[in-house]
């Protein structure tokens, strides 16, 4: 998971990355809205987490250039000292989906942001399947079916393609990507998420046909997988 | 200097420890940024500072910082330099207590 956090005290910043760290997210920090702003026009995240006093651009203002700008439903938690009723209910309105006033609990933190990037996710069994017809993702032998047919996958395809169904609908950045699947410090370069992303295209036949899914390119963005019409 | 307790009697975090030193550094610092926007008046300077308080002490398990830096804020929005004066030196005791 990947979170890009708009945090400009030093503090502030430090004991989040350290707790959302031992958490096993990863966490990017910007410390001014200016920055962070050109960050999103380019990258894809998981989960916002945004200070409202920032400078530059303050987190007011970047919530609503996210929410104009990025068509994902990506969640948003404000953290702020700011700890009014009024403020609360403004911020929220503006799009974020939850408002954590400082100081933070390091607990109660982490249980939100568990509860925020969980949402929207398709459902998995305890027995760890998810189904999202015609396919199914068994977590334990790492094996998709279609229609109750097993598939020719690598490990890799199978890493690939259970990411882009745990994530359907969203706009994925080819480095979102690349990072989830092969690791933060994988010494690749984004083609190979080009060279895979076609092989479980062409393997699970996600062109928006009989499957009724399609695993779009977004020019110069990355990649989203979502429900065709048809 | 104090260990890096839970608040409220909960679990030590782990993540603070090495944290502290540049926490408390920057602490420091704050002391002397209030008494130098007391002295020119700089109300906007004090509420700002006292904001941060507010916001961080109990994350680092001071809570005594968090509650200085509302009475600060309150202070400040109230442009009452006497209450300033007394709640900078409540601070500079919860600093000297914690090293």
């Amino acid at each position: 998971m990947r979170i890009a956090l708009l945090e400009d005290d030093p503090d502030q910043a430090a004991i989040l990355n350290a707790w959302l760290g031992e958490a096993g997210y990863r966490c990017r920090t910007f410390t001014s809205g200016a920055e962070y702003l050109r960050e999103i026009a380019r990258e894809s995240y998981d989960l916002h987490i945004l200070d409202w006093n920032v400078p530059d651009v303050s987190g007011e203002q970047a919530l609503k250039v996210l929410r104009e700008r990025v068509a994902d439903p990506v969640p948003v938690m404000f953290v702020t000292a700011r700890d009014s009723e009024e403020d609360v209910v403004h911020i929220l309105t503006l799009g974020a989906d939850d408002y954590l006033a400082k100081p933070l609990r390091r607990a109660e933190t982490l249980a939100r942001v568990a509860a925020l990037t969980r949402r929207g996710r398709p459902r998995e069994t305890p027995e760890g399947t998810m189904v999202c017809p015609p396919f199914t993702l068994r977590m334990s032998t790492r094996a998709i079916e279609r229609d109750g047919v097993p598939l020719d996958m690598t490990p890799k395809d199978f890493e690939l393609a259970l990411y882009m169904f745990r994530n359907a609908g969203k706009l994925l950045s080819r480095a979102h990507i690349l990072e989830s699947v092969w690791g933060k410090t994988a010494a690749l370069d984004t083609r190979t998420v080009d060279t895979h992303i076609s092989r479980i295209r062409r393997k699970l036949d996600l062109n928006g046909g009989a499957t009724g899914w399609r695993l779009v390119s977004v020019y110069l963005q990355g990649y989203r997988l979502e429900k065709s019409s048809g | 200097m104090s260990a890096p307790a839970g608040r409220d009697g909960a679990a030590p975090d782990p993540a603070l420890a090495g944290l502290m030193p540049a926490y408390l550094a920057r602490r420091a610092e704050d002391a002397r940024l209030l008494r130098a926007a007391l002295e020119t008046g700089d109300f906007a300077a004090v509420a700002q500072i006292a904001h941060r308080l507010k916001g961080l002490g109990s994350t680092y398990g001071h809570d005594a910082i968090s509650a200085t830096g509302r009475a600060l804020e309150a202070a400040a929005a109230q442009r009452d330099s006497a209450q300033i004066q007394v709640q900078i030196e409540c601070y500079r005791q919860i600093l000297a207590d914690l090293h």
